[in-house]
């Protein structure tokens, strides 16, 4: 008799993650053309088309470099996070509080030009980074769950920013649409060739991938961060101060995305406005682009670039086919939905065992 | 007389866990009707495991059951409930939010309306047939330990428990809780229900068993009535003890003596809460000098836990005070969680508890190459076999791994050193190991030994703490005549 074991791995190799996660992405697009079957489109076609808009010309490219960038700076510090098991939900306000810092740079400092752009990337950092902190703080506190109260946080400085945009921010130009003042040229960020490509923002991503693989693997700080991601019985045998560790793997999380805010409004609307334009759910995909890079931050450079092909797709989608931008989501979704299943089948092997 | 044929029978029960753990070894175990059955043994003896496999929970590798002189398998709880085996677990399987009544319908798979009137219903038989006083409609956390114990028996006997099994029942009970409880038994014992009780202590069985079994490491070592103990008086009751925790020789373990030096370790009457708010330790003193391995002996739980975390600074005690020498290694008990991190290297597992130390790290950074060293070396004085100092923790074996960690607290020129279960689980080429390196530390620091296993503590120690319930009692060398008084002392006499 055949018969089917299932067996525990302890670690997978790289092989196998490698093609078992592949492989579930393209299990979530076979799934995903059951929709575009029911929006009466040839899946096949569908596909086609997608591909070519997106990574087959170069105007395609640029925008999936342009949407990534975002993607890229709160994917790498959610990876810090999760490192340190420090499960931040939260980067999406943190993004958008690190539009609100730049846009009060941009806007009513009344710095001298040369500043403006420095100081709208030390702001946005520091918004996203306050924002990250008042969640650490109630958790090594008080011991609230930070899922929840980073989670909720979005939600506060999303109305945090209606009220800006509505209230004592409004601008006089803009007749009576809830968006800020246009920033004043020198606060724009300079872009790359015709593209929307704000390099400034673009290069500020991979140091921050640079400087958090570094973290990770050369630092005290790093070593902190992995002890206490594994075990934090070990952590505290090993004399690792909870708080302190976490404090600064949320200063560095918080503001990678904050960062990413600053990059939105300094680099593409050049004003702060209505937080679902500020950011198309940027930070909740980057928690996608850091689960998927496997704990490697020099992953999330390919994982970021895959979510802005989506991304772009979606653009494509409306563009060509007419379906709702919201199919995005259930794009996104469908893709997490079969990474995180995958993850649990890395973990065991079947083999077939002849049984007498 | 003629012999009763037995409700179930065990025979040759064998269970090997991944990792080459014996936990039963060729079990063979009777339970009749209308009798109390204590299986009495030390922390890893196997009892649990038993009581895992014949509730279904776990499977044996090999050995039968008899239901009634019939042969039958149990491969699932549910199979077992349907033989009317219920198992009663040390930490109870309830809903704190939810009401007796609703915990106890919970699975029944009664009919699709609500099952919870005719659930009331017997509730209330059952508290009139033993006296149990609990109400229906009462939240779990509203109840007392001993209360959401009652439940569990409850909901055992509406599932038509002819054979019931209590996990360490007593042990979170107060006293009085626990004379409430062996009312009850009584009372379903009358009724015909046979009961297995699990527990490690001795007194409790000899008030309430018919019948004893002794499990030591996974075998049974005695099995008799109870009343032939009572009978032959004081000498069978130490007979059991050395029975439950071994008739002990003192292993020949080379050991020069070294002079004592000066005090590492002074503690002085001190107190400790557990998790629970509960004081776990209860006012202990004693010192411990450079040159000594003073051994603390127990059965789990007995407050060794939360000693040891006091001492290790991770625990504040509640009063009292101790006093230590420089710095503190530990070698936990829990090697894999807490000793070591088991996605991390070798080398990074290596500075687990000293990475703070400049020769490892400076101002912010790692010295990388240093540790890497530094772990090689560890590895080829403490023979630890790894591919090379970037296998992972959790890659070794037990053996090594505690060798590693061995290395690392060894290495660190501590004065005391905390050992903590240092050979549990270990294979015997381990053992010595780890023994050796034990023996020669103490040419440089103070060693406090804690241990379950009592020849262990007799072979290393050069004095004897035996803690029970949050109290320690103290022997000194030489111990050949005085073992089964330390036995006695283990299991409360």
């Amino acid at each position: 008799m055949l018969r089917l074991k299932i067996e525990k791995r302890l670690t997978p190799t790289w092989k196998v993650v490698f093609s078992v996660t592949v492989l579930s992405i393209f299990l979530a697009f076979f799934v995903i053309g059951f929709i575009f079957l029911g929006y009466g489109i040839n899946p096949v076609k569908a596909y086609i088309e997608i591909l070519i808009e997106t990574v087959g010309n170069f105007y395609g490219i640029t925008q999936i470099l342009w949407q990534s960038i975002p993607l890229l700076l709160c994917g790498v510090g959610l990876l810090l996070a999760f490192k340190a098991s420090f499960w931040n939900i939260g980067a999406e306000g943190q993004l958008l509080m690190g539009s609100l810092g730049a846009t009060w740079a941009a806007l009513f400092s009344g710095l001298p030009d040369f500043l403006l752009i420095p100081m709208i990337f030390i702001l946005g950092f520091a918004g996203g980074a306050i924002w990250g902190l008042v969640s650490t703080v109630l958790k090594a506190k008080f011991k609230v769950n930070e899922v929840i109260t980073t989670l909720m946080m979005n939600y506060i400085a999303m109305n945090i920013i209606l009220y800006l945009i509505h209230g004592p921010w409004k601008g006089e130009e803009m007749k009576g649409f809830a968006y800020t003042n246009s920033f004043p040229q020198p606060a724009w960020l300079p872009t790359l060739g015709m593209s929307y490509i704000h390099w400034p923002t673009l290069i500020m991503g991979l140091v921050a991938v640079a400087v958090i693989y570094l973290i990770i693997s050369r630092t005290k700080l790093g070593y902190e961060v992995k002890v206490i991601g594994q075990s934090q019985k070990a952590a505290k045998y090993a004399g690792i101060s909870y708080f302190q560790t976490i404090f600064w793997v949320m200063l560095i999380s918080g503001g990678c995305a904050g960062l990413a805010g600053a990059g939105e409004v300094a680099g593409v609307h050049h004003m702060l406005r209505h937080p679902d334009q500020i950011s198309l759910g940027y930070g909740y995909t980057g928690i996608i682009v850091a689960w998927l890079a496997r704990g490697n931050p020099i992953v999330t450079i390919l994982t970021s670039l895959l979510f802005g092909a989506i991304y772009v797709a979606g653009d494509v989608m409306q563009l060509s086919f007419g379906l709702p931008f919201q199919i995005v989501n259930v794009f996104t979704g469908m893709i997490l939905f079969f990474l995180i299943s995958s993850d649990h089948l890395m973990r065991y092997k079947i083999s077939f065992r002849r049984e007498e | 007389m003629q012999k009763r044929d037995a409700i179930i029978s065990m025979k040759g029960i064998t269970k090997t866990f991944p990792g080459g753990l014996k936990a039963n070894d060729n079990i063979d175990l009777d339970i009749y009707q209308g009798e109390i059955h204590a299986v009495l043994g030390e922390n890893g003896a196997g009892k649990s495991t038993l009581m895992n496999i014949l509730s279904g929970i776990y499977r044996a590798d090999s050995g039968e059951f008899f239901l009634n002189c019939k042969p039958v398998q149990i491969k699932s709880p549910k199979e077992a409930i349907s033989h009317g085996i219920i198992m009663v677990h040390q930490h109870f399987r309830l809903i704190p939010p939810h009401t007796v009544a609703e915990n106890i319908v919970l699975g029944l798979g009664t009919s699709f309306l609500s099952p919870l009137k005719g659930i009331e219903k017997s509730i209330k038989e059952f508290n009139e047939q033993y006296n149990l006083s609990i109400h229906p409609k009462t939240r779990i956390c509203d109840l007392s330990v001993g209360e959401q114990q009652r439940v569990e028996i409850v909901k055992a006997l509406i599932r038509g428990a002819s054979i019931l099994i209590l996990d360490e029942p007593t042990s979170v009970l107060t006293p009085q809780e626990a004379k409430e409880l062996f009312g009850i038994l009584e009372k379903m014992k009358k009724e015909g229900k046979a009961i297995i009780f699990i527990t490690h202590k001795l007194e409790e069985v000899l008030e309430i068993a018919d019948h004893i079994t002794i499990l030591r490491k996974g075998k049974v070592t005695a099995s008799m009535p109870s009343d032939q103990i009572a009978k032959k008086g004081s000498e069978a009751k130490s007979e059991l003890a050395m029975k439950m925790v071994g008739r002990e020789v003192i292993l020949k373990v080379e050991k020069e003596s070294f002079s004592l030096g000066n005090t590492v370790l002074e503690v002085d009457n001190l107190k400790v809460l557990d998790d629970r708010g509960i004081e776990a330790v209860k006012g202990v003193s004693f010192s411990v000098n450079r040159g000594e391995v003073f051994g603390i002996v127990g059965v789990a739980g007995n407050g060794q836990g939360p000693l040891v975390e006091a001492i290790t600074g991770l625990r504040p005690p509640s009063s009292g005070s101790f006093t230590v020498k420089g710095d503190v290694g530990y070698i936990p008990e829990d090697r894999l969680s807490m000793g070591s991190v088991g996605d991390l290297t070798l080398a990074e597992n290596s500075i687990l508890t000293d990475y703070k130390n400049s020769c490892f790290s400076r101002h912010l950074l790692l010295n990388l190459s240093y540790i890497r060293e530094y772990a090689e070396i560890l590895m080829i004085k403490f023979s630890v076999v790894a591919p090379n100092v970037n296998t992972r923790a959790k890659q070794l074996s037990g053996g090594n791994l505690q060798r590693l960690i061995l290395a690392r607290e060894l290495s660190k020129n501590t004065q005391l050193l905390v050992a903590e279960q240092p050979t549990h689980g270990l294979d015997v080429g381990s053992i010595e190991f780890v023994w050796k390196f034990l023996l020669e530390q103490r040419k440089n620091a103070g060693i406090l030994l804690i241990s379950g296993d009592l020849s262990e503590v007799l072979s290393l120690s050069d004095r004897i703490g035996v803690m029970f319930q949050g109290k320690v009692t103290i022997f000194e060398s030489p111990f050949s005549d005085k073992i089964e008084e330390i036995g006695l002392k283990m299991t409360g006499f």
